[in-house]
């Protein structure tokens, strides 16, 4: 709430300072920093890539998409960004999320901050990425690639659902396995779940879930859990050691209705606490992956 | 048997009664586990014969029943390799928790899951078992020259758990996303898929429970003293190998299946020395039991109880949380159970000009000062200049101040337990810290740097205030203190085990605070510790006669026209003031204390204010040191100048401790 407040505040200063209408581009933020992995995924899309995000490794390996341009800086760890690099490189603009909240006065010293809540507290992830993306687009004047994307966004989902329509497959168990014991399963409050109930896909996790969307789980309790045999089970990679193959060495795995019947697929890495560049991305994997399994059944 | 009289002896009536209470109460857990997975009566076939198509009956099968057995057969493991060392060892705070094996396990699977995943092909527990067993050879390697000696192998056990913990927490600060699963296996969760873990966890417990009946004499012969022990024709440094062997072997199979389980290895005996129990030998065969029935009873009511808002606890977390408050509970109720700790340093150097010395590093530490604010690195490469004096300067300071903090109430911490492996942390003191920064961080309060930080210091007052209550009792001889303080200590692994296996993203906020850090300090923080530094360094040389007479004992105490508890107080009062001070600056992370004392000492500075003096200073170069190469060795990546001193000086100090014992030969 009150990081809506002080968007507001903020937003409305700007316009105070020059009407929208009259303002050079030069005027918004052009050197932005996120310290947040959907935030800068989302800059992309919106043609302003950052020039400084932490962990940039990490996001290549776990965002892949959007590609991040070569000349972006990495300011080292996302909850103790290294100050030194992030001043040098001259910000105008950092965004970071509420779990950053307590380093906001060192950063405030550099540039202005900007917090965005994605999954931080419960709730629709793409209804409270949309509402980032147009603040975004406020702040950067850059309103129209911000519809653009929201718009390219929900594109996807609708040609994802007219071909799921088709099909009309029963429910989904969405699982990122850690090892032959855990597993997390994706529900309510998930980038998952949020894409999948707009393709029309249903979640068979109707359990609770954490703030973030999944429940870490044993298999077994898994199992005991969803006793549905039609349901398909949705694989996140990265998978550990040689995939599903190993998990076949195991007799509750393999006795496991879905994998007896190889009602599974697998998805290639979708940022898990990604914004709408993620959500089409996964809606884009989804329906491919969906896809090749009606072809192979 | 003639030792069934003298058991039963021993053990008053209450203490049987509340034992088959438990007893009852497990199997009732039991039950109602198993109802739970297999909802309506099925044959009881199901249990070895299960029908395939039929899930409950799948789920009884290669989940429900193994998981009992394995729980049965950890715990009992756990505590046959902690009556053993404690045995060994002679120290009640032995555990396999203790001496670094599950930590170095740790290690091992958090280095091969980033740099060699395919060796995780062969199966996790291969990689885990390697590490736990590498951990305990080394310890072995290291403390051969001493012939195995209680106090160096504790010593080095717990610069190994230390070490072994730096190396991993570095690696979460870097890699932390791809960590998850080494996070799952850490919460030592006991859910079984199969009956493999049963399987390859049964010949080495059966081994190492054989081994240990062969060996029981001498075994309790070791017990007494090393003198007894060679007077009875034993071969001391045998024994004590073929001891540490078993110990380590039971625990690396076990931990490598389950993950780390904390507390029952130091509970099970602990519990059966309460209730009375003194012989070896039937300690050597009960705790065993105990400790089956206690990790299954905790692990039954995690199976019944342990699922809120759908996350489900992993067993061995719940284990650390929720045996803190029961081993305090039995502290308070035992009048004394152990015996007065030894006097081993070992050192025989003595330098002529201690003040040289102390020059010497003060000369070295301004000199790190002036490159740790001047020297710096950037996207082109080495820098110097006073460009970012703004960010350098408060953590320069606030390193140097808590590194001296550190050093000095080092020294004042193992003269007064008459222990090198004493350390401030033990005080229970960083423990209570961390606490108040994770409900700061859970509850969502901690939105500012100075809120977290009041948190902290609040846990830390708190931690001081309970710690010094409950040692009033026994006129606060530090034995029972540092106990409390191993039970807070536990039970903060309890919180962030619990926290990172359920895959909360706040974990990695606290563990970046845990790992210490000098990255929050402003310069109000760090003017205002620098003030808390003088005055709390200036009360230790203002008691160094105090600090004489108490580590001499009660008689010279009062010889020296004290009051024996009046002294202890005021010391333990200024140690809680200095380790909270500098694990508010610092975090929690306090090597510095256990080797900067160390250093002094080697280099022959005796007295207690040289010694002071020495320690504060290299405390204080250790920390600036660290926070200028955590800084830029990994830029733009920075790791926190504790963990960096530990990551650096852990193997030095014991390089410098095997090269002293050469020269000693």
């Amino acid at each position: 709430m009150r990081v809506i407040i002080f968007l507001l505040f903020w937003a409305s200063s700007l316009a105070f300072e020059a009407p929208a209408s009259q303002v050079k581009p030069s005027a918004y933020p052009q050197r932005v920093v996120s310290l947040d992995f959907a935030l800068a995924a989302t800059l992309v899309e919106m043609g302003l890539p950052p020039v400084g995000i932490a962990d940039k490794h990490g996001y290549e390996r776990w965002a892949q998409e959007p590609a991040l341009p070569d000349s972006v800086v990495d300011l080292g760890s996302m909850y103790e960004p290294n100050l030194e690099l992030l001043e040098s490189i001259q910000p105008d603009l950092i965004l970071i999320t509420p779990y950053q909240v307590h380093i906001k006065p060192f950063l405030e010293k550099i540039a202005p901050v900007v917090s965005m809540t994605t999954y931080q507290v419960a709730g629709d992830v793409i209804e409270k990425s949309v509402k980032n993306t147009r603040e975004l687009g406020t702040i950067l004047g850059r309103e129209a690639q911000a519809e653009a994307l929201i718009t390219s966004t929900y594109q996807a989902m609708q040609d994802a659902k007219q071909v799921v329509e088709k099909y009309a497959f029963p429910s989904f168990l969405v699982m990122r396995v850690h090892d032959k014991q855990h597993v997390w399963v994706y529900g309510e409050n998930s980038l998952f779940q949020s894409v999948m109930s707009r393709i029309g896909l249903q979640n068979a996790w109707t359990q609770k879930t954490n703030t973030w969307g999944f429940s870490s789980q044993g298999l077994p309790a898994v199992t005991r859990a969803n006793q549905n045999k039609e349901t398909f089970v949705v694989f996140l990679e990265p998978m550990p050691d040689e995939g599903v193959r190993s998990l076949n060495e195991s007799p509750l795995w393999r006795l496991q209705p879905w994998m007896q019947e190889k009602r599974y697929i697998t998805l290639p890495p979708v940022l898990q606490y990604g914004a709408l560049p993620a959500a089409r991305r996964l809606s884009h994997v989804f329906v491919e992956a969906l896809q090749s399994k009606k072809e192979k059944m | 048997m003639q030792a069934c009289p003298n058991l039963i002896q021993s053990v008053s009536v209450k203490t049987i009664i509340s034992f088959f209470g438990l007893i009852l109460f497990t199997f009732g857990l039991c039950y109602l586990s198993f109802a739970r997975t297999l909802p309506s009566l099925s044959p009881i076939q199901s249990m070895w014969s299960p029908d395939t198509a039929q899930i409950p009956q799948l789920l009884i099968h290669y989940s429900w029943l193994p998981r009992q057995f394995v729980a049965l057969m950890a715990g009992a493991g756990l505590a046959l390799a902690g009556v053993i060392l404690q045995q060994v060892l002679r120290n009640p705070l032995a555990a396999p928790s203790t001496l670094g094996f599950s930590s170095g396990a740790m290690m091992a699977l958090t280095l091969a899951t980033i740099h060699a995943p395919w060796m995780l092909s062969f199966g996790r527990e291969w990689v885990a078992m390697a590490g736990a067993l590498g951990t305990g050879l080394i310890i072995l390697a290291l403390t051969k020259k001493r012939g195995f000696s209680p106090l160096t192998v504790i010593l080095v056990g717990m610069f190994m758990t230390l070490y072994c913990s730096a190396v991993t927490a570095v690696l979460n600060v870097m890699d932390q996303k791809e960590l998850w699963s080494v996070f799952l296996w850490g919460g030592g969760s006991l859910v079984q898929h199969d009956w493999q873990t049963f399987k390859q966890m049964s010949l080495p417990f059966l081994l190492s429970v054989v081994a240990a009946i062969v060996f029981v004499r001498p075994l309790s012969l070791i017990g007494l003293s090393d003198e007894t022990a060679g007077s009875a024709g034993l071969n001391v440094n045998r024994t004590r190998m073929i001891a540490f062997l078993i110990a380590i072997f039971v625990t690396a199979s076990i931990v490598s299946h389950v993950g780390v389980i904390t507390f029952i290895g130091l509970a099970a005996p602990a519990l059966l020395r309460i209730a009375g129990i003194h012989r070896f030998g039937q300690r050597l065969i009960l705790a065993p039991i105990v400790g089956a029935l206690l990790l299954w009873f905790v692990d039954l009511v995690v199976q019944n109880f342990g699922t809120f808002s759908g996350y489900a606890a992993p067993t061995g977390a719940v284990t650390g949380l929720f045996g803190a408050p029961i081993m305090i509970w039995l502290l308070l109720r035992t009048k004394s159970m152990f015996q007065p700790s030894v006097v081993d340093h070992g050192y025989v150097f003595r330098t002529q000009k201690p003040m040289l010395v102390a020059w010497v590093f003060f000369a070295i530490l301004v000199l790190l000062v002036v490159i740790g604010l001047f020297l710096g690195k950037s996207q082109t490469g080495w820098v110097w200049g006073a460009q970012a004096l703004e960010w350098r300067s408060p953590r320069v300071i606030a390193a140097w101040m808590a590194g001296a903090l550190l050093g000095a109430s080092g020294v004042i911490m193992q003269r007064m337990l008459r222990n090198p492996m004493a350390s401030p942390e033990l005080l229970g003191v960083n423990a209570g810290a961390s606490i108040g920064m994770a409900i700061a961080i859970l509850s969502g309060l901690g939105v500012s740097i100075v809120i977290q930080l009041g948190f902290a210091a609040v846990g830390a007052f708190g931690a001081m205030m309970f710690v010094i209550t409950i040692s009033r009792r026994s006129n606060y001889s530090p034995e029972k203190v540092i106990l409390v303080g191993v039970a807070l200590t536990s039970f903060v692994e309890g919180i962030t085990l619990l926290m990172s296996a359920s895959g909360d993203s706040r974990t990695l906020l606290l563990m970046s605070w845990l790992t210490g850090s000098t990255f929050r300090i402003d310069m109000t923080l760090a003017l205002l510790s620098s003030g808390a530094a003088i005055v709390l360094l200036g009360a230790a040389f203002a008691c160094t006669r105090m600090q004489q007479a108490v580590e001499l004992g009660p008689a010279f105490i009062r010889n020296a026209g004290l009051n024996e508890s009046k002294a202890r107080l005021i010391l333990l009062l200024l140690v809680a003031g200095m380790s909270a001070t500098a694990t508010i600056v610092v975090g929690p992370l306090s090597f510095v204390s256990l080797m900067a004392p160390h250093i002094a000492r080697m280099l022959g500075v005796i007295r207690v204010h040289h010694q002071l003096l020495v320690s504060a200073l290299i405390g204080g170069l250790l920390l600036v040191f660290g926070d200028w190469a955590g800084r830029t060795l990994f830029y733009p990546w920075q790791v926190t100048a504790p963990l960096f001193t530990c990551l650096v000086g852990g193997p030095m100090l014991i390089w410098f401790l095997m090269r002293r014992e050469q020269h000693a030969r």
